[in-house]
């Protein structure tokens, strides 16, 4: 029996990627410098790398996409569209590139259908702190061999190994995508009610629904909002504030417009996450940070990875 | 890396419709064929199980639930959606099946049929004490469009190596379950047993799929670790599980091969559960 492994598969771009990121100086990796802020700047003395573009292979069989990781997310998009295909990313911007997307971990608008934004990625490819090509995961849509380093690795804003292939788990493309807005309607029940909702966002005065799914499904769905209130009307997907970020459990969402200023928030009901439009500030909605046990482990862990702090120095996830 | 002691869970509300699909092929061939199809035309049916032959005589045996016993392989098939979203699903997923040659399409008719297709389903593992004492079971996932020459392989592996294999599983993820059923009092036998499952695994790995699937690696598939990591994919596994247990206090031995984490164990402390 033969238990060798050979890495024959690593492709130019990624060896010429992990020659570019090297073995020593400070390096931070760059994408579409969309979400450049999160988890403060890194150094600006420190060399700038950037992570492969392109999509390599999209099997529609698979419903599985592998890209380099510098690839802009409306690039993948385009073109999984014309594939039938969805990857339910929903970067900030086409620009954002799915290496910057996944290491800041942040999940679209459409994550209480379909899940976190880590569940997409299946396998990684990266380079370490010690400049060495390094695979996490695999192209299979079901696998626990081994310690799944994927799920480290979104998140953790390039400060333990720097994307630079991904492999992503697609969906159908869903035949319709339905907008609707209600001013009276609880958003709470259209949660209790509706089976699989795309996103339901709330600000206080308005609810917002997107339903997905086949013209059978929609109008499925459409009659049951109609039996919750007679108001519904075609709209636009809302602009979603991006400033800042807090996440509650889904039930305190109740209480956000006590909690908000009025006009500054859309939360996700049924995902805890409000949206705002200034950064929290000090006070009650100031997110807590990790309690002092998980803060030690954070930082052992970068110490393990980085030991140098070469990658993204500056940053905290 | 450590114990849980308490877990939160994201719960998701009940499906308001659910329709359950037993498809009759003659051949496995024909049956994973199907489950590609059905993937490939953009459908993502909650379940989607395979019984080969061998499953459906030693299942039908014990739960009788007219599972047909001259097929050579069913797909147990579940949808869930809205009531007409299902019905519309179930209507295309009987007709892929249908064009990749299944005999018949059974719809459950209501709950009861469709717990009695689950109960043979679940009742696969238990069922097989029927046909012999001991089984030896992988679980390991492939690309979902090399499902069917996978199966042939696997059915090739056990006949060269004489053994009997029952196959009940994850069809629409992949995910095998190749079951090797043996009697270990016979002479010889675990032996090929071992030879037939390292085989299944290496033709696994060859079409680029991996080891488990949902079971995990434990002891078992440990030093198969590294025909799908290279040593530094495994280090770097090997760094994160010293940055929690630096000691090697947790389950010592399991999960990575040897020699790929420092400060290694060299036996397993007196006591410890493995």
């Amino acid at each position: 029996m033969s238990l060798t492994f050979a890495r024959s598969d690593a492709s130019p771009a990624m060896l010429a990627f992990a020659r570019a990121v090297g073995t020593t100086d400070p390096v931070r990796v760059v994408g579409g410098r969309t979400q450049w802020g999160v988890g403060r700047s890194s150094e600006p003395q420190a060399r700038e790398v950037a992570a492969p573009s392109g999509i390599i292979s999209l099997e529609p069989a698979e419903l599985i996409v592998r890209c380099g990781a510098g690839t802009p997310w409306g690039e993948l998009d385009t073109a999984l569209q014309a594939e039938g295909m969805l990857c339910p990313i929903d970067g900030p911007s086409e620009s954002s590139t799915l290496g910057g997307i996944f290491s800041v971990g942040h999940s679209g608008f459409r994550r209480l259908r379909y899940g976190h934004l880590r569940d997409l990625l299946l396998e990684a490819r990266y380079v370490n702190a010690a400049g060495e090509l390094v695979k996490a995961g695999a192209p299979v849509v079901k696998n626990v061999t081994g310690y799944d380093l994927c799920r480290l690795l979104v998140g953790s804003v390039g400060t333990l190994g720097l994307l630079g292939e991904v492999v992503l788990r697609c969906r159908p493309r869903p035949q319709v995508q339905q907008w609707l807005r209600s001013a009276t309607v609880d958003p709470f029940l259209v949660r209790e009610r509706l089976y699989q909702p795309s996103f339901i966002g709330w600000n206080g005065r308005e609810t917002y629904v997107c339903m997905e799914g086949s013209p059978v499904e929609i109008r499925s769905d459409t009659k049951t909002l109609n039996d919750l209130t007679a108001d519904w009307v075609e709209t636009q997907k809302p602009f979603i504030p991006s400033a800042g970020r807090v996440s509650k459990r889904p039930r305190e969402l109740r209480s956000a417009s006590r909690d908000f200023a009025e006009g500054s928030w859309l939360a996700e009901i049924g995902v805890g996450v409000v949206h705002l439009q200034s950064p929290p500030g000090p006070g009650s909605q100031r997110p807590a940070g990790p309690d002092n046990a998980t803060a030690a482990l954070n930082r052992k862990t970068k110490r393990a990875y980085d030991p140098t702090g070469r990658l993204n120095p500056g940053v905290m996830p | 890396m450590g114990i849980a002691t308490r877990i939160a869970v994201r719960l998701v509300p009940n499906p308001p419709a659910i329709r359950t699909l037993l498809a009759d092929f003659t051949s496995i061939r024909d049956a994973s064929n199907a489950v590609t199809a059905v993937i490939a035309a953009g459908m993502l049916p909650a379940a989607l199980e395979m019984m080969d032959a061998n499953c459906i005589k030693a299942v039908e045996n014990w739960a009788k639930a007219g599972l047909p016993l001259d097929a050579g392989a069913v797909l147990l098939v579940e949808i869930e959606g809205s009531i007409d979203g299902a019905d519309a699903d179930a209507t295309e997923i009987t007709g892929i099946c249908k064009s990749n040659g299944a005999r018949n399409v059974r719809l459950a008719a209501g709950a009861e049929e469709r717990a009695l297709l689950w109960k043979a389903r679940k009742s696969a593992f238990g069922a097989i004490a029927n046909l012999k004492p001991n089984y030896y079971l992988h679980d390991a996932v492939v690309p979902r469009t090399r499902l069917t020459e996978i199966m042939e392989q696997v059915l090739e592996i056990a006949e060269r190596n004489q053994l009997m294999v029952l196959n009940v599983f994850h069809a629409g993820d992949g995910n095998l379950h190749p079951l090797l059923v043996f009697d270990k009092r016979e002479p010889g036998v675990m032996d090929r047993v071992h030879r037939a499952g390292t085989e299944i695994i290496e033709a696994c790995v060859a079409v680029g799929g991996m080891l488990s699937g949902e079971h995990g690696i434990g002891l078992e598939k440990r030093d198969y670790m590294h025909l799908v990591f290279s040593e530094t994919d495994l280090a770097e596994q090997a760094v994160l599980r010293n940055v929690w247990d630096p000691e090697g206090r947790w389950n010592p031995t399991k999960v990575l091969p040897t020699g790929v984490r420092c400060g290694e164990l060299q036996h397993v402390p007196e006591g410890a559960w493995i």
